[in-house]
C-alpha cells in the first residue's frame, strides 16, 4: 500500500510535502529536463516584485563551510514580466504553483496580492516578510509580530489564495511572529528565510559581498532551522513548512518531526537538481517500510524529554 | 539541454604550469559547443557544497554516439583542492553541457588570447574552428614561465603561431598578455586578425576588449563570476552593464561579445 504523503494549505491540496524553495528553482521551466514536476508538492517563485529589480553587483555569493551566503538583492522579473513569459508555462506543470512576493509597504503587499492571487495558475501566494519596510526607515517587517500581522492582514484582505508567510530566522522568539501572522490570517508558515551572516576576505580585509552583509543557506543552517521549525509548531495550529538546509529524506523525515508538514529544497537544487524528486521519493520508501500511512504519524512527533 | 550524469575518470595528467587535465571516460552525453562549461563536483558530502563551473577543454565523439569529456584545472581553493586529488577510476558529477559558447570566426584568421588557466576552453575551439587555410594564433600569458600552460598536445593547428607573455619577464614577452595583444596589433597592422577571442581574469579580459574595440577587431570574451546553479536560477553569477542591464554569465554566457558588456567609448 502505498502512503498518503498529501498536505494540505489552506484549500490548497499537495500531493507531497516537497517544495522548492523560492530563489533555488527560478520558475521551474529551467529544470524541465531535469525535474518531473509530478512527483513533488510543488515550485516557489522567485520573489516577484512590483517593478523588475537588477540586484546587487558582483560579488553576490560565497561559499562557506557547508554553507552558501547570497546577497542577490532579490533581483527579479517585476509582475509584469512574471505574468507575460513566466506564468504560461508554470500554468503546464502538474504541481502546485506557489508565487513568492514582496514589497516595500503593507499597501504594497495587498496590491501585489490582490494581482498575483487573480492569475490563473497560482495556487498559493508565499509573502516574504524579511525585506525592509520603507515606512518604518528599513527595518524587516519579518522581526516585528506587528509588523508582521500588518502584512498578514493586509496580504489576506485582497485574495483568497492561500496564503503562507515566510518567516525571518533573524528574531529571539518565532513563536510569537508565528502565532501573530496565523491570528492575522494566513494559512500556513514557511519557517525560515536565510541566516544573515557575514564572511569577510583577511586580506583585503573588505567582505566577500558586495553588500557586506548576506544570508546564510545550505546545510550548514539545519539544526538552527530545526529548532526554529519545533518552536513555531508549538505556537500555532497552522502548517509551517520547513525551509533551511534539507538535503535528503532523512532531513526531510527530521523536519516533519519537528512540526513541519511540508519541506522546501532550497540550496541543495543547486547542488543537485534532482533532490526535490529524490527526496519525495526517499520519504515514500521510508514510509512505506515503516508502515506509515498518513504524515500526520510524524508530524510533531518528535520524543522531547 | 543539460544532464545531469556521474562519469569516471580515465586519466588525471600533468597539463603543465601547475595545471591537471581531467580525461573522462566516455559516456552517453549531449555534445557540447566550444566554450560551454560543467558545473563539477566530487561524489562528497555537504563540503564543498556548490559544484565548481569549469569550461569544456576538449571533448571527442567516440564509439555509439558516446563523448569523451576533458577539463583543463589550476588549483585555486577548497574545492579545486579535492578535484585535484581525483585518479583514474574517480567518479565526478557533470551537470552540463551550460551557457552559450563560442561561434566561428568571420574570416581566416583568428587570434586566442588566454591569462593563464584561461586556455582552459581554447583546445575545444581550435579543433572547431581550424581549416587548412584558416591562421590560428595563441597569445598565453602568465606571471611567471613556471605558471604558463602547456599547448603542445594542440598547437599542430596554431599556424598562426604561439607567443608567450610573462609578468615578470622569465619567457617570451615581458609584460602582460595584453601588452602582448597590443604590440603584436601594432606589428600585424596589414594581417589583423578577423576575430580575437579572450579568456582569463575578468579585469585583464576587460583589458583586452579595449584594446580590440580601439583597433575595431570583433572581440569574444568568455566570462567568469561566482556560480551557484549554472542554469540561470540563483541570479548569483549576473553582472552589470555598460547600459545598466544585468546579463545573466550562467546562461547568456559565458561568451559573448566584449561590447555587449563594455561600450566602445570607454575604451577610448
Ligand atoms: C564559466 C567558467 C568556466 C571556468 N573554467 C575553468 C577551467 O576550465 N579551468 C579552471 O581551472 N577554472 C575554471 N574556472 C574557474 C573555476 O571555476 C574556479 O577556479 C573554481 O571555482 C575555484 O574553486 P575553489 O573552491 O578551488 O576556490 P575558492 O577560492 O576556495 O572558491 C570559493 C568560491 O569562489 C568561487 N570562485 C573562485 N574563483 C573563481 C573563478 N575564477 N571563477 C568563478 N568562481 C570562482 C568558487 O566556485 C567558490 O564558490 C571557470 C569559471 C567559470 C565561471
Ligand atoms: C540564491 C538564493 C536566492 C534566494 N531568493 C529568495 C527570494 O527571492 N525570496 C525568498 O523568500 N527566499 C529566497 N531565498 C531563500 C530560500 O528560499 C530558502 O528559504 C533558504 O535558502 C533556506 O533553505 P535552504 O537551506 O534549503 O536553501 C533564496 C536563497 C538563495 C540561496
Ligand atoms: S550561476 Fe546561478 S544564475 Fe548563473
Amino acid at each position: 500500500m502505498t502512503a498518503d504523503l498529501s498536505v494540505r494549505i489552506g484549500d490548497l491540496t499537495l500531493r507531497n510535502p516537497i517544495l522548492t524553495a523560492s530563489g533555488t528553482f527560478g520558475y521551474a521551466a529551467e529544470y524541465e529536463t531535469m525535474v518531473d514536476f509530478n512527483k513533488i508538492g510543488g515550485i516557489i517563485t522567485k520573489g516577484i516584485s512590483p517593478e523588475p529589480r537588477l540586484g546587487n553587483p558582483q560579488p553576490r555569493i560565497w561559499e562557506t563551510e557547508s554553507g552558501l551566503i547570497n546577497a542577490i538583492g532579490l533581483d527579479n522579473v517585476g509582475v509584469e514580466d512574471f505574468e507575460q513569459s513566466k506564468l504560461d508555462y508554470l500554468r503546464k506543470i502538474e504541481c502546485a504553483v506557489i508565487v513568492n512576493f514582496f514589497a516595500e509597504s503593507a499597501e504594497g503587499y495587498a496590491k501585489l496580492a490582490r494581482t498575483l492571487g487573480a492569475m490563473a495558475g497560482v495556487d498559493a501566494l508565499e509573502a516574504n516578510i524579511s525585506c525592509p519596510n520603507v515606512k518604518a526607515g528599513g527595518r524587516e517587517f519579518g522581526v516585528d509580530p506587528v509588523a508582521a500581522a500588518e502584512v498578514t492582514i493586509a496580504s489576506r484582505e485582497a485574495t483568497n489564495c492561500p496564503l503562507i508567510v515566510k518567516l525571518s530566522p533573524d528574531v529571539s522568539n518565532i513563536g510569537d511572529i508565528a502565532s501573530a501572522v496565523a491570528d492575522a490570517g494566513a494559512d500556513a508558515v514557511t519557517v525560515a528565510n536565510s541566516m544573515p551572516a557575514m564572511a569577510i576576505d583577511i586580506e583585503s580585509r573588505r567582505p566577500r559581498l558586495s553588500f557586506g552583509r548576506g544570508g546564510l543557506t545550505g546545510p550548514a543552517v539545519r539544526p538552527i532551522v530545526t529548532r526554529l521549525v519545533y518552536e513555531s509548531a508549538q505556537a500555532t495550529d497552522i502548517p509551517v513548512i520547513a525551509s533551511g538546509g534539507a538535503s535528503n529524506w532523512r532531513d526531510v523525515v527530521e523536519f516533519l518531526l519537528a512540526g513541519a508538514s511540508a519541506v522546501q529544497a532550497g540550496t541543495v537544487n543547486f547542488v543537485n537538481p534532482r533532490a526535490s524528486v529524490e527526496m519525495a521519493e526517499g520519504l515514500e520508501t521510508y514510509c512505506r517500510q515503516s508502515g506509515i500511512n498518513s504524515l500526520t504519524q510524524l508530524v510533531g512527533a518528535v520524543d522531547m524529554p | 539541454m543539460p544532464t545531469l550524469n556521474r562519469i569516471r575518470l580515465e586519466a588525471v595528467e600533468d597539463a603543465g604550469g601547475g595545471c591537471l587535465r581531467l580525461v573522462c571516460a566516455p559516456a552517453s552525453l549531449i555534445a557540447p559547443m566550444p566554450g560551454q562549461f560543467y558545473m563539477v563536483r566530487g561524489p562528497w558530502e555537504a563540503d564543498p557544497l556548490l559544484p565548481r563551473p569549469f569550461s569544456i577543454a576538449r571533448f571527442r565523439s567516440v564509439k555509439n554516439g558516446q563523448i569523451q569529456l576533458e577539463f583543463l584545472l589550476r588549483i585555486i581553493g577548497r574545492g579545486t583542492r579535492l578535484l585535484g586529488t581525483a585518479r583514474a577510476g574517480s567518479e565526478l558529477d557533470v551537470l552540463g553541457p551550460l551557457g552559450i559558447g563560442f561561434e566561428q570566426p568571420p574570416g581566416d584568421s583568428a587570434w586566442m588570447v588566454a591569462g593563464g588557466i584561461g586556455i582552459a576552453p581554447f583546445p575545444a575551439l581550435i579543433d572547431a574552428i581550424a581549416t587548412p587555410k584558416r591562421k590560428l594564433s595563441l597569445l598565453v600569458g602568465a606571471r611567471t614561465e613556471a605558471e604558463i600552460p602547456g599547448f603542445n598536445d594542440f598547437a599542430a593547428n596554431l599556424t598562426g603561431g604561439v607567443e608567450i607573455a610573462t609578468d615578470d619577464g622569465s619567457a617570451g614577452f615581458a609584460g602582460t598578455v595584453v601588452d602582448l595583444l597590443a604590440s603584436r596589433l601594432d606589428r600585424a597592422s596589414d594581417q589583423t586578425p578577423s576575430q580575437v577571442y579572450v579568456c582569463g581574469p575578468h579585469a585583464m579580459m576587460e583589458a583586452a576588449a579595449a584594446v580590440c574595440m580601439d583597433a575595431g577587431i570583433p572581440c569574444s570574451v568568455s566570462l567568469e563570476a561566482p556560480m551557484g546553479c549554472g542554469m540561470g536560477t540563483c541570479r548569483g553569477c549576473v553582472i552589470r552593464t555598460f547600459r545598466n542591464t544585468n546579463f545573466t554569465i550562467c546562461t547568456e554566457g559565458p561568451v559573448t561579445d566584449a561590447n555587449v558588456i563594455w561600450s566602445e567609448q570607454n575604451s577610448q
